[in-house]
């Protein structure tokens, strides 16, 4: 017998500690189901794409630290200067390609760090957060003494980088993959053996290999659907045509699926950092480029792979010495479409763990 | 990277048109990557600054009349020849001087690794092309973006609302002419904020 | 301030509000008075809860205050997740034009009293965003007032300790009873 009842609308955020930033989300709920869950964004538009088309594309790798994905700010520079690269053909140094290449794994390491302790806040462990934070200073060491910056870096240039790595980094980062490798095992035992944890993530939230295609879904959320696409494989740009590493997937499509590609991927780059450490090449670390670069009239598409999925930069260029027009494939964006998707069905209570598994950072979103 | 799909569906659709393919008199060296097919020998062309060199279009892709849209993605997306079932982004790229907006659509396939970008060119007075959305399901949200962002009209869109700015915003902010001005409400509470520390010192609040 | 106690209705002035005001009248009562202050604000500069409100970079600053190696807790600073149980909040981020409402109106749900740290260039003064930008509200202090701004691009974790402690600082020489009294004044007259 069909009991009729009343439809219930929720809104949670734009201020809620679990929305990851300022996310707004409509959740219709039939009882405890959820009918259907709406995401408002916006609330961090800052118009960088308008920005960029009013600065140098030296100034650029600048803004594209703070205007997007703010968690992984070298990887913004390196699809930046990726593409500009490209479009104004210059060649890039064998060591920078290697030190980029670290630098990159190391983001990606810091970043999913940072999703899984707010994960684990989520879903009510603070432990987690607390140890994810604590590995992720000593990263936040590493770059300070290479870069100069804790978050916001500026690091990469077009044609190299803009530093040599000071003395003993190596060494230091060398250390750190050890240490961090060590704590792996760790945080399974904190987390992933956990039967309240698996309780909660297990089988929920489940993302079909088709709509997460048609959605536009990448990176580790398409992968935990069983989408077998890394762009650092399919499309090499810096070593990692030379680097050997695998790409975890899996088939589930759930939320705990979603979390293991992330702990496997931050073996895997450990792995690759390992070895650029190993075929560290000497020499250059720049190519010369004017600083008014003027970068020849065209069009190029540019992608990566960043910790969230395909990051992507359609740069149109005029012959001037700023950019005609920039567009941003954020990653997020599509991922977080793909959550309408997933929400529907689930109870109340797994709104939070759906939405922590999908990992989303509101500057990439809105940009 | 490779423009044999563009040219694949250019046999299919002889309307549509391929952007100028690189290497044709170019004063650089084409880069070892990302390999380009092989272009026609071109006379060896006279040393000129970077800006005034013929542009060059690195992605491949054709330029699609607005009433076929609809047809060639369906063609795109569904037949095994192409299978570019993922749908990168939509947006869009203003030319004023053109007075024309350019509907920018960028495809990848999974299978081959072939990526393919389509344009769409329309008015800027009264922008409109049909939603792509029964195609690619992704497009919704990019839609409504470019919808905000230029005010381009997604004809047979499920939900073409702002999606970045608010409901009451006045103008599109990407165009290469839109004046930024602060809302009214705001300019009255920043206003309504200055009357409010007035003659208070150092260290003291309202 | 009103020194006359007759002077404000009954009716509306809160019992201690009325004791604060016949001791400060007494001779030497001034002085008590502050010492009793003196006091109260060591407990409140000792307990400044903020609600945490990350808006974009800075609020990844911000986590990192609050968790291992920085870790506020040890000055008594822990964050909330609810306005109604906040002491002060950490504007933590660039703000846009479309938030900035519900800025204020979280502000506004705040019980008294009340402080706002604003963490960064971009809600100090619109920071990197300042230029050719339509959607970045251009410093936070249009929409609520501001206590203390702790400047960098991200603030480093040192950085905002030491916007706290500026702000204890505050709290510590506040003559907050005779805010209360005149404000219970203020409100009867
Ligand atoms: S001040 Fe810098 S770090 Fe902070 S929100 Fe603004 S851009 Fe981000």
């Amino acid at each position: 017998m069909a009991l009729r009842t009343e439809e219930l609308i929720l809104n949670m955020g734009p201020q809620h500690p679990s929305t990851h930033g300022v996310l707004r989300l409509i959740v219709t709920l039939d009882g405890e189901n959820i009918v259907d869950a709406q995401p408002d964004i916006g609330y961090l538009h800052s118009s960088v794409e308008k920005m960029m088309e009013a600065r140098t594309y030296l100034q650029n790798i600048a803004l594209v630290d703070r205007g997007m994905d703010y968690l992984t700010a070298m990887s913004n520079e390196e699809v930046w200067v990726l593409a500009v690269e490209r479009l104004a053909k210059i060649e890039v140094p064998e060591r920078a390609k290697s030190i980029r290449t670290i630098m990159l794994e190391l983001q990606r390491i810091s970043s999913h760090l940072i999703w899984w302790g707010t994960f684990g806040i989520d879903l009510g462990a603070f432990t987690a957060f607390l140890w994810a934070m604590r590995e992720r200073e000593r990263i936040m060491d590493l770059f300070e003494a290479s870069t100069g910056g804790r978050l916001h870096h500026v690091y990469f240039r077009i044609g190299g980088v803009n530093e040599d790595l000071p003395e003993g980094w190596t060494d230091r980062v060398a250390e750190f993959c050890d240490y961090f490798l060590a704590r792996l095992p760790e945080y399974d035992d904190l987390i992933t053996g956990n039967p309240i944890f698996q309780a909660r993530t297990k089988g929920v939230g489940v993302l079909p290999l088709s709509t997460a295609i048609a959605m536009g879904a990448s990176g580790p959320v398409a992968r935990a659907s069983g989408l077998s696409y890394d762009v650092r494989k399919a499309h090499p740009y810096e070593v990692y045509d030379r680097v050997s590493f695998d790409i975890p997937v899996r088939t589930a499509g759930d939320c705990f699926a979603r979390y293991e590609v992330r702990m496997e991927e931050m073996r895997q780059s450990v792995r690759i950092i390992r070895q650029c450490l190993e075929h560290l090449p000497a020499g250059e670390i720049r190519s010369k480029v004017q600083v008014a670069l003027k970068v020849p009239k065209g069009e190029v598409y540019a992608r990566t792979e960043s910790p969230r999925g395909d990051l992507g930069i359609y740069l149109v260029g005029d012959g001037s010495d700023k950019p005609y027009r920039v567009k941003i494939r954020a990653p997020a964006f599509s991922n977080l479409y793909a959550l309408t998707e997933m929400m529907k069905g689930w109870k109340v209570a797994d709104v939070i763990a759906i939405l922590g598994s999908i990992d989303i950072v509101l500057s990439d979103v809105d940009r | 990277m490779s423009w044999e799909i563009a040219e694949k569906l250019r046999a299919r659709f002889p309307e549509v048109e391929l952007f100028p393919r690189p290497g044709e008199g170019e004063h650089h060296e084409a880069p070892p990557s990302p390999p380009t097919p092989p272009a026609p020998p071109a006379p060896p062309a006279p040393k000129r600054p970077a800006h005034e060199a013929p542009p060059a279009f690195l992605t491949p892709g054709v330029v699609v009349p607005r009433e076929r849209l609809l047809e060639i993605c369906g063609v795109l997306a569904t037949d095994a020849e192409f299978g570019l079932r993922y749908l990168s982004f939509v947006s869009a790229i203003d030319r004023p001087e053109a007075g024309q907006l350019e509907v920018l659509y960028h495809l990848y396939s999974f299978e081959t690794k072939d990526e393919l970008a389509l344009k769409v060119r329309v008015s800027r007075e009264h922008p409109s092309v049909p939603s792509v959305t029964s195609v690619w399901d992704g497009a919704n949200w990019h839609e409504r973006e470019t919808y905000d962002l230029f005010g381009i009209v997604f004809d047979g869109h499920p939900n073409l609302r702002r999606i970045m700015m608010t409901d009451d915003w006045i103008g599109h902010p990407l165009r290469k002419d839109y004046v930024y001005q602060d809302p009214p409400w705001l300019v009255e509470a920043a206003r309504q904020r200055q009357r409010d520390i007035e003659g208070l010192g150092l260290g003291e609040r309202a | 301030m009103s020194t006359d106690p007759k002077a404000i209705p009954r009716s509306t002035v809160m019992p201690l509000d009325r004791a604060l005001e016949v001791i400060d009248a007494l001779p030497g009562g001034g002085a008590v008075l502050t010492k009793v202050e003196d006091v109260l604000n060591w407990g409140r500069a000792a307990s400044v809860w903020p609600l945490t409100f990350g808006l974009a970079c800075c609020a990844i600053e911000m986590m990192q205050f609050m968790a291992t190696r920085f870790d506020a807790d040890r000055v008594g600073i822990i964050p909330r997740g609810t306005p109604r149980q906040a002491d002060c909040i950490i504007v933590a981020g660039r703000a846009t034009i479309k938030i900035a409402p519900i800025v204020r109106r979280l502000w506004e749900q705040m019980p008294e009293p009340k402080y706002v740290v604003s963490m960064g260039s971009c809600a100090t003064c619109g920071g990197p965003f300042y230029y050719d930008n339509y959607s970045i509200l251009k410093g936070i202090d249009q929409v609520i007032p501001v206590d203390v701004y702790v400047p960098g691009c991200p603030p480093r974790p040192e950085a905002l300790y030491e916007g706290f402690l500026k702000l204890q600082e505050k709290i510590r020489k506040e003559p907050f009873l005779r805010r209360r009294i005149a404000a219970a004044a203020q409100a009867g007259s």
